[in-house]
Parts: C-alpha cells; sequence; structure tokens
C-alpha cells in the first residue's frame, strides 16, 4: 500500500494500463503537453509519447465519437473530459453512439471506451459547471456508471473500467483529486464492477451514497451518528451506479429495515430517485420508514460560496434524515 | 353506528375471557345495562351488559370462545339499523354465521365446532387448519382491525384506518398480533417496528412505548429453533474454554473517578471539532493503560508456556474486543505508547469500523500484547474477561457513570468507572496486577500524568 | 456473427476495371434500385416495415463506385440513415437487409436496428446511423484506429447535405485535418435536406469549399455517374493512403423518391423530376456499357430479369423469417457479465 493523491491513483491506473496493453491510449482537451488541467495526466506524454496521449481541440461531440468509433475497431480509448457538464453538448455520442451501437447492431460490436472526468459541484463554478450527470447517463441501457470514492477504489476501478469490453462512464470529483488515501501498487489489482462496497456495517439503518457526496458529507454524518447518537449505520458505498449491486443493498435494507439515500443529485427524477424506485418493491415488507432520500435544493447551482453550500447536503440534513427514519 | 360490545376489563390482571354463557340469542331486544351474557375471568364469572339498547344483531364468539380484552364479543344494532345489514357487515358478507368470519385473531376448533381467539403469544392448539385461519389475508386483517379496534384510540389519522409500517404489518401477521390493539408511536400515530416488538397483550391498546434498542423478536410459546453454530462462533468457543481451562485467572476490580478526564475530554472535543474528531473516554484509557503498561512490562507480554518462556515488550499492542453480530473480534491498535489520542481514535475507528465489515487482515488481528474489553456502552457497572492467550492479561471496563462517592466528609458526585483486570497468575501475582491498577488509576484521575 | 473487434481478415480486395466488374456495378445499382422499389412496395403495404424508410434510389453511382474501391481487409464505412444502397453494394445479401426492415432474426442487426441501423461489421460496414451527422465523429474514430493500428485502411465517411450543418461535420473534419487521419468525407448532396433546399440550409452554396476552413483538399464528383465516383473517390482514398489525411467530396446527385415514406415531394416540380431522370446513373451507366459493347440489351433485360428474381426471393424469404424471440430484446445491451471482475 502506498498513500496517493486520487489523481495520482488515476494516474497509476492509466499508466499500468497503458504498459499493459498497446491499444490503450488517453485524448482530450489539455491532456498531453499541459500536462492536464488537473494534472491527473502529469508526465504520461513524456511516458508513451504524442500517439498514446493526445491533445484535442476543445470539440467534445468530435473526441467522444473518435472514442467510441476507435473502440469498436478494437483500441481501448480513455476520453477525458475537464468536466462532465461539458458532456451536454456531446451527449448524443454517449447516449447513441457508445450505448447503442451493440444493441442495434444485433451484437456486432464491443465498445470498450472509457469516459472519465469531474463530475459535480466543484465550488463556485456557477449553474453551467456544476451538473451532476450521474442521472443523466444512469439511465441508460448500454452504459456503465462508476463513481468512486477514495483513491483506492479510483484505482481499482478505473482500471477495472478500462479492462472492461463496454463503454464505461467514469464520474470523478475535481474536489477529490488532492484527496489522499491508501493505495495497492500491484498491477493487477482491480475493483469488480457492478459491486457495491458495504464500507461500514451496521444494524439500526442503511446509509446509501457514493463518489464526492460520500466523501465530503455523508462518512462525517455517519461519525457524527454513530458516536453522538449512538445510531449504528450500515454504510454502503455504491461505486459502481449502473449497473446497480442490489442485491447488496436489500439484503442490508432487509437487515436495518429504515434507508436513507444520499447524493448531490436534483431530487426529482435525481440518481437517488432511481435507486428508490428499485428498493421500494422488493424491501416494502421490510421497511419501518419510509426510504429518504437527501439530495441537492432543485436550483440552478448558484455562484455565491455560502448559497451553493446551502443548496447541498449537509451533515445536519444527513443526520435528522437518519434520525427521522430511525424515529428518534 | 351499530354499537359493538368488547371483552370488557374486569380486573387489572385481566388478559382476556371466557364467553360462558349467552343469555340472549341473534335478534332479541336489548335494554341498555341489560345482562347479555357471563363472562369468566382470571378471578370470577361476572355478568356482562349491554351499553346501548337494540337489537343483537352479531354474536361473534361462541359459548366457551375466549376473547382479549378489548377483543370483539358481539354487536348491537340500535334502533333504525337493519339487523341484517349489521350482521352482513361484520360477518364478512353474510354468507357464514357471525362466528365462522375468518379472522386472524378467531380460530376455529375444528372437532368441537366451538371457538377459541388466540391472543399474541398464546397459541391454542385447535386443529389441522389453525394455521391457514389464522394468517388472513391482508383484506381479512383490515376487516379485523375495523372488528376489534373499538376501543382504541386512534390517533389522528381519520377515517378509522390503521397507518402501520409495512415491516411491523408483516411482523403483528407472523406474531399474531392484532393491530388494533397497538398504540403507533411514529407519525401520524404510524405503528411502527418498535410499537410491535414492545406489544404485551396487556397493554390494552395503551402500548407503552418501547425501549430504545428494537429488541429481537421473541418466540412464541411451544416453538423452537435449532441454529447451527458458525465456524467463527466454533472458533470462540474452542479459544475461550481453553482459556478458561488452562490459565488459571484471578480478577481485581478497581474505581477510577474519571470526572476530571471527562471535562478535559469535552474541553478538546471542542477545539478538535473543525477536525471532525471525537474522542472517547475509551481512547483515554487506551492511552492510560499503554503508559501504565509500559510502567509494568510484565503485564505487557506474552506466556509460551510450553517453553516456560515469557516475552515481554517494549510496544504496546492493544488488542480492542469489538463486538459483531454473532461473536466479537480483537483488532490489534499497534505501537499505542507512541500515538497522541487523536491517533488513537483515528485508528481505533478504523479498526472498529472494518472489524464490524469484517474487513481486518490476518495482522491486525494479532500479535496483541494486552486486551481491553468494554461494556461500558450497555450501561454495565463491572465485569470479568476471559484472557486472550498468550497474552497475560485482560482488562474489562465498566459504564463511566455519575455515583455517589464520599470525598473528604462529604457525599459528592462523581463521574466514576470501574475496572477489572484479569491476570494469568502463571506469570503474574496479586501484588503486580494492584501496582498495575494504582498506576492506571492516578493517571486517569490525573490526566495530567499522560504528559510525565 | 462476427464482432467487428475480432475480425483480423477480411475476404475480397477491391475489384479491378475489368468488363466483369463493370457488368457487376451496372447490376448491383440495378439491384439497389429494385431493393429500394420492392422496399418501396413492402412499406405501403402496411404493417410489414415500421418507422422510417429512407430510399436510395437515383443515388446508386455513388454506393457502387465507392464499392469498387473499398478493401473489405482494412476499410471502413460510415454512414448516415440512408444506407441500404451503401450495405448492398459491400456485399451484404439482400435477404439480410430486407429481413432487417421487416424486423426478422435473419435481419443484418437480428431486427434491432432497422431500416437506418444496418451494420455489417465483417466487411467494415460501420452502419447506418439515425441521427443526422451523429455518425461523423464516429468516422473520425474510425480513422484514427487505422492510422493507430497503421493497418493501410481508410474510412468512408459518408452524410447527406443536411449533415453539414451539425457542430459535428465541423468538429470532426477540422480534427480529422489537424490529426491527418485516413479519411474520405462524402457528402451525398442529393440538394435538399428533406424539404430545406440546400440554398436555404447553407450560406456556402458550394458545399465542398466547406472544407477550405480545415485546410482539407476538397472537390465535387457527378454522383450520378460511376466512373466519376471511382476516380474521385479512388484519388482521394489513394491520398489518405499515403498518409497525406483526409479529402472532402461532395458528390452531388438527385435522389427520386421522397425523403422518406410519408415525404410527397411538393417541394419539386414535375420539371426537376423529368430533368433529372435524364440523368438516372442507371441509365447513364448501361448506356455507356452498351455503346462500349459491353453488353447487349439482350443481357441487360436478362441481368434486369434476374436480379428482379433475386429480390423477390430475398423478400419472400424475409417474409417467411420469423421474428426474433421476445426474450432476445435482453440480449446484446453489454458485453460483459456483471458484476464484472477483470482478469
Amino acid at each position: 500500500m502506498a498513500v496517493m493523491q486520487f489523481k495520482e491513483a488515476l494516474r497509476a491506473a492509466m499508466t499500468e494500463e497503458m504498459e499493459r496493453d498497446e491499444n490503450v491510449f488517453l485524448m482530450g482537451e489539455e491532456v498531453a503537453e499541459y500536462n492536464g488541467a488537473y494534472k491527473v495526466s502529469e508526465g504520461m506524454l513524456k511516458q508513451f509519447g504524442p500517439k498514446r496521449v493526445i491533445d484535442t481541440p476543445i470539440s467534445e461531440a468530435a473526441f467522444s465519437g473518435l472514442g467510441v468509433g476507435a473502440a469498436c475497431m478494437g483500441l481501448r480509448p480513455i476520453i477525458e473530459y475537464m468536466s462532465w457538464s461539458f458532456t451536454w453538448v456531446c451527449i448524443d455520442q454517449l447516449v447513441n453512439n457508445a450505448a447503442n451501437i451493440r444493441y442495434m447492431s444485433g451484437g456486432q460490436y464491443k465498445c470498450p471506451v472509457v469516459f472519465r472526468g469531474g463530475n459535480g459541484i466543484a465550488h463556485q463554478l456557477g449553474a453551467t459547471h456544476s451538473h451532476r450527470m450521474e442521472s443523466v447517463y444512469a439511465r441508460i441501457p448500454g452504459l456503465i456508471v462508476v463513481a468512486p470514492s477514495t483513491p483506492g477504489d479510483a484505482k481499482g476501478l478505473l482500471k477495472a473500467s478500462i479492462r472492461c469490453d463496454d463503454p464505461v462512464i467514469f464520474l470523478e470529483s475535481e474536489k477529490m483529486l488532492g484527496e489522499k488515501g491508501e493505495v495497492p501498487e500491484d498491477k493487477d489489482f482491480t475493483l469488480p464492477i457492478g459491486v457495491a462496497n458495504v464500507e461500514r456495517a451496521g444494524a439500526d439503518v442503511t446509509v446509501i451514497s457514493y463518489g464526492r457526496p460520500l466523501q465530503r458529507v455523508v462518512r462525517p454524518a455517519v461519525e457524527a451518528l454513530v458516536n453522538d447518537h449512538g445510531i449504528d449505520v450500515e454504510l454502503i458505498d455504491l461505486r459502481t451506479l449502473r449497473p446497480l449491486d442490489l442485491e447488496t443493498l436489500v439484503a442490508s435494507i432487509k437487515k436495518t429495515n429504515r434507508c436513507v439515500i444520499v447524493d448531490e443529485d436534483w431530487g426529482y427524477c435525481g440518481m437517488g430517485a432511481g435507486i428508490l424506485f428499485k428498493l421500494q418493491k422488493p424491501c416494502f415488507d421490510y421497511l419501518d420508514a419510509p426510504i429518504e432520500y437527501v439530495h441537492s435544493d432543485e436550483i440552478p447551482v448558484p455562484f455565491n460560496h455560502y448559497l451553493e453550500e446551502a443548496m447541498m447536503p449537509s451533515v445536519d440534513r444527513i443526520v435528522s434524515a437518519v434520525k427521522e427514519v430511525c424515529y428518534r | 353506528m351499530p354499537s359493538e360490545i368488547t371483552m370488557p376489563q374486569l380486573s387489572d390482571t385481566m388478559t382476556e375471557g371466557t364467553l360462558v354463557k349467552w343469555k340472549k340469542k341473534e335478534g332479541d331486544k336489548v335494554a341498555s345495562g341489560e345482562e347479555i351474557a357471563e363472562v369468566e375471568t382470571d378471578k370470577a364469572t361476572m355478568p356482562m351488559e349491554a351499553f346501548d339498547a337494540g337489537t343483537l344483531a352479531v354474536m361473534a364468539i361462541a359459548e366457551g370462545g375466549k376473547v382479549p380484552v378489548g377483543g370483539l364479543v358481539g354487536v348491537i344494532a340500535l334502533a333504525g339499523e337493519k339487523v341484517d345489514e349489521v350482521k352482513k357487515k361484520y360477518a364478512g358478507g353474510g354468507t357464514a354465521k357471525p362466528q365462522e368470519a375468518k379472522t386472524p385473531v378467531i380460530e376455529k376448533v375444528a372437532d368441537q365446532q366451538s371457538y377459541v381467539v388466540a391472543s399474541h403469544g398464546e397459541i391454542h392448539e385447535t386443529g389441522a387448519d389453525m394455521h391457514n385461519a389464522s394468517r388472513g389475508t391482508e383484506q381479512e386483517v383490515a376487516a379485523a382491525t375495523a372488528v376489534v379496534d373499538a376501543p382504541v384510540v386512534h390517533h389522528g389519522n381519520g377515517g378509522g384506518r390503521v397507518f402501520v409500517s409495512p415491516l411491523a404489518r408483516r411482523i403483528a401477521e407472523d406474531k399474531k398480533i392484532d393491530l388494533g390493539q397497538l398504540k403507533g408511536t411514529g407519525p401520524g400515530g404510524r405503528i411502527v417496528q418498535k410499537d410491535v416488538l414492545a406489544y404485551t397483550p396487556a397493554d390494552n391498546g395503551g402500548a407503552k412505548v418501547a425501549a430504545a434498542q428494537p429488541l429481537a423478536a421473541p418466540m412464541t410459546s411451544g416453538q423452537k429453533t435449532v441454529i447451527a453454530m458458525t465456524k467463527m462462533r466454533v472458533a470462540i468457543a474452542t479459544a475461550l474454554q481453553r482459556s478458561k481451562q488452562n490459565v488459571p485467572h484471578f480478577y481485581e476490580s478497581i474505581d477510577i473517578d474519571v470526572e476530571d478526564l471527562s471535562k478535559l475530554r469535552e474541553r478538546l472535543n471542542a477545539k478538535l471539532e473543525k477536525e471532525k474528531v471525537r474522542l472517547s473516554i475509551a481512547d483515554f484509557i487506551s492511552k492510560g493503560v499503554a503508559a501504565a503498561l509500559l510502567r509494568h512490562p510484565v503485564l505487557n507480554s506474552r506466556f509460551d508456556a510450553s517453553k516456560n518462556e515469557v516475552t515481554q515488550y517494549g510496544d504496546v499492542n492493544l488488542g480492542l474486543a469489538v463486538s459483531i453480530p454473532d461473536g466479537l473480534i480483537v483488532p490489534v491498535l499497534r505501537g499505542v505508547q507512541g500515538m497522541g489520542l487523536k491517533e488513537i481514535r483515528q485508528r481505533s475507528v478504523d479498526l472498529y469500523d472494518r472489524a464490524r465489515a469484517q474487513r481486518l487482515k490476518r495482522e491486525e488481528q494479532s500479535e496483541a500484547t494486552f486486551t481491553i474489553s468494554s461494556l461500558g456502552s450497555f450501561g454495565i457497572r463491572e465485569f470479568s474477561a476471559i484472557i486472550n492467550p498468550p497474552e497475560v492479561g485482560i482488562l474489562a471496563v465498566g459504564a463511566a457513570e455519575k455515583r455517589a462517592v464520599v470525598r473528604g466528609d462529604a457525599i459528592v458526585a462523581r463521574t466514576m468507572m470501574t475496572v477489572t483486570l484479569s491476570c494469568d497468575h502463571r506469570v503474574v501475582d496479586g501484588a503486580t496486577a494492584a501496582d498495575f491498577l494504582k498506576t492506571l488509576k492516578e493517571i486517569l484521575e490525573e490526566p495530567a500524568m499522560l504528559l510525565v | 456473427m462476427v464482432v467487428a473487434n475480432e475480425v483480423e481478415k477480411r475476404v475480397t480486395k477491391p475489384s479491378v476495371k475489368s468488363r466483369e466488374a463493370e457488368l457487376q456495378r451496372l447490376r448491383m445499382m440495378i439491384l439497389i434500385r429494385r431493393f429500394e422499389e420492392r422496399t418501396f412496395q413492402e412499406y405501403q403495404k402496411g404493417g410489414k416495415i415500421g418507422g422510417f424508410c429512407h430510399l436510395y434510389s437515383g443515388q446508386e453511382a455513388i454506393a457502387v463506385g465507392l464499392a469498387a474501391i473499398y478493401n473489405k481487409n482494412v476499410d471502413a464505412l460510415v454512414n448516415g440513415y440512408r444506407c441500404h444502397g451503401h450495405s448492398l453494394a459491400l456485399g451484404m445479401s439482400p435477404r439480410a437487409a430486407i429481413a432487417e426492415l421487416f424486423g426478422k432474426i435473419t435481419g443484418c442487426s437480428k431486427g434491432k436496428g432497422g431500416s437506418m441501423h444496418l451494420f455489417d461489421a465483417e466487411v467494415g460496414n460501420h452502419g447506418g446511423h439515425g441521427i443526422v451527422g451523429g455518425h461523423i465523429p464516429l468516422g473520425l474514430g474510425f480513422a484514427f484506429a487505422q492510422q493507430y493500428k497503421k493497418n493501410g485502411g481508410v474510412t468512408f465517411c459518408l452524410f447527406g447535405d443536411g449533415a453539414i450543418n451539425q457542430g459535428t461535420f465541423n468538429e470532426a473534419l477540422n480534427m480529422a485535418s489537424l490529426m491527418k487521419v485516413p479519411a474520405v468525407f462524402v457528402v451525398e448532396n442529393n440538394g435538399v435536406a428533406m424539404g430545406t433546399q440546400v440554398e436555404r440550409a447553407s450560406a456556402e452554396k458550394d458545399l465542398a469549399k466547406r472544407a477550405a476552413g480545415f485546410a482539407m483538399p476538397y472537390g465535387h464528383v457527378d454522383g450520378n455517374d460511376v466512373d466519376e465516383v471511382i476516380v474521385g473517390f479512388g484519388a482521394a482514398a489513394d491520398r489518405a493512403r499515403r498518409g497525406d489525411g483526409p479529402s472532402f467530396i461532395s458528390a452531388d446527385t438527385f435522389r427520386f423518391r421522397g425523403h422518406s415514406m410519408s415525404d410527397p415531394l411538393k417541394y419539386r416540380t414535375k420539371e426537376e423530376q423529368e430533368k433529372a431522370k435524364l440523368r438516372d446513373p442507371i441509365t447513364l451507366y448501361g448506356g455507356r456499357l452498351l455503346e462500349k459493347k459491353l453488353v447487349t440489351q439482350e443481357e441487360l433485360d436478362a441481368m434486369q430479369a434476374e436480379v428482379a428474381a433475386e429480390v423477390d426471393e430475398a423478400v419472400r424469404q424475409a417474409d417467411a423469417d420469423p421474428h426474433p424471440p421476445l426474450e432476445d430484446r435482453f440480449n446484446d445491451v453489454l458485453a460483459e457479465k456483471y458484476p464484472y471482475q477483470p482478469k
């Protein structure tokens, strides 16, 4: 185990996979000569040269589609977005081309492409740059959606995503890139896609989250609940948003009889709303309280620091939601 | 509204009554206050009177049948109400006699053609179809609820519908508890899991608020369950039996005043709030025990009986016993002597979490030099623990609580804690153990000693 | 079905100029026409072909000219939704094509793609694509992969005159030129995007010139003349194969049918239609072969009859073919089984 930053873990994953398979390449805005807008790909141009670490113009549609086409011809592209918010301009490439080509050709293609970049609210970037795209992509059959919450998970999941033969939407957070954690150095270390992680076992209530919100507010909230309120929380990190590991979630709720979902999406048609839909029937007879969903306020993301902070789930909001479902 | 006649509570110990004899039959006119039946309680046979005048429309119970307090016995159609309609309403469509209406609480005694009422915890062996009869469909449950909930005070939900969480409904069905007997403590009077679990038949609708911890579902009378031990359970059983049989344990207890330490903890926590670190008493104990062990290395050791060798250690590797469902696990916090309280806190929490998730590595569960077990959070005042060989000592920590203690000549309230040290007498003597406890007491009563 | 990524060797070599090859081209144009007109009939019967259906009648020379220089081992084609003709020209059987239109399990995409989404990965025919211009970045990707693998292949990325007004056209052609990928971008300019004439949609009336902004060589070919298409596309493909980068060609043509089945062609005058018919690619090429005495009228008639019979037989078979079983709808969504643990 080495202690690394999230971005170093991502870089390690990409570097190891590029060393392992010459069909893997990295493409995106500022990934090469600038060493990455957020320095995720720092040094990779030097190591792999311009054939495999490739700068693009600001043309998300073109280089997203390029990734899909190249993947259909047997390459394994890693396409980096400076922000997932920018994919609104190229979403057709992802939801029509990447997700559909296998199905509508009757299985003639594999599409092993990874699209990755920062997702969600990354502090004072305003309404246009703060989109939480998970619910947009997690509803698309044909796509895989992965959201790591620790540097170690980031490495294991990114390596699995690169090796996976399906198109993977890989959601990071600009705010997490400097986060440090233990990361296995084993080059064969991967984590399974489609398996949630029971991060903390508990008996009283199941808290479900993923990615940035898990790291930002859910872990501190769980600590407060356990230490200050005596509530024995079972915390589940989804890790993969599509396909959802329903089995783990349902088993947990059958045990705790209570559930709170936390994300930073908007509530209506949000990621948590989709998860809730999947849970309500298999868990119905085991629930002692309605499932709570803690999400962001349903407003465009404000620029002002305090307004932005206020719109997002907080430790307090999570604590009160958990207490509510526990009838405390 | 027809008038429902329910089983009255005729004594404070009465939970159910037997309808001994009907004095009226269906269709008979009944005057207010008129005796309609005889009821036998645990103490006597008493007359049962009608409150309202009208016509006896429904006889819900046959003679000899038992009804819980508050359960339906019969229905009187009031002036202007049609007897047939009332009958129909209570008889599930009028195709059956009133007694035969299937509800979860009424069971048919196949061979006697009489009826008994099963109340919670008391299932009468009444024939092959008992199970089916007692399950009831959801509609039947609802119907039964509507019938029996007359004496229950409803909680502002209007319309007489019983609001109940799906889990509570399922448990109630399994345990054959009539939801109408329960008072919900959830929002809007919703009956939730703890209400069902806390229910006892004597509650008569005024269910007590359950204990904060949900209780395991009690088994019903006559039921038995054979549970195969898990591998972990077998391992625990073997290890502890071996220890208790082979290691000559002795025990010493001491009371420690942790009033100052508690205050210190609050002050430190206020300062650490920004870092989201919250120290617990247990962290101070770990720290104190480590310091005391360094001064009494006899206890910070491992004993190899086959070689008659004791190895003492300069590092304190503390085993921290953690309970997990159906077992316990002892992660090891290594090198505690060099750690500050914050580090102890963070590393212990990490170990606890991963221990509960059963994600500890092997090396994180081995090579302890001493172990601490705490049941303070359960309110246990004091207890003794079994040594985990080859260690030679284990400290059992009770709850920190306000106790009346004598200081000088005054009785004052102080936060006190009792700890009990179990020692392996082959290695440790009574005086050595006492010395160790004395040091520990000094450190924890004067936390600044940690600096010394 | 062979998965495209796994295709190492493909089967045929590009056609050479010979009597046989020329007759083959004529025959293919006739086949495409017959197929499309028969499709028109089948569509109008109702209940057989659902959804959108865009016919290629009148533009056959472009698909057939392309096929003549296409190397099935290494080249790639990616196309808009008017894709029946190209698929047939690259060797898809009429039965697999019409069965796909019928949604049958024997269709090239097992009934899951339909008229707009004919795929034949084995020969590098990477599909018909339903979103106008949405596939142009895919073409960039295929060409990028050919360059990355250095396999000598060229990607032909075809689209209509409507698609060039999409952002994807501009993004993809710019990047293609920057990266010098081996691509030939072709606008099949039939003069009208559904009902909107080029003059009403593009400020630059000469569509080929749009490539000037990307520093990409460009030009026109007569899209109704197979020989011209072969020369024009061939030059662009050679350039790409040499590593000199992409080109842009406006293949000017005319479609005889409406945009799709529901289009009554009200935006066209009868005169325009009649004039266009005089330049019917089949008549042009057939006349040329007759003139060169490579074929007799009798042989031509026989060819017509033979093709008609072939298409009729394909339709008959496809008609009789089964629909995919209902449980098949869950297949081919993803390549891996989940949970997925890499080996």
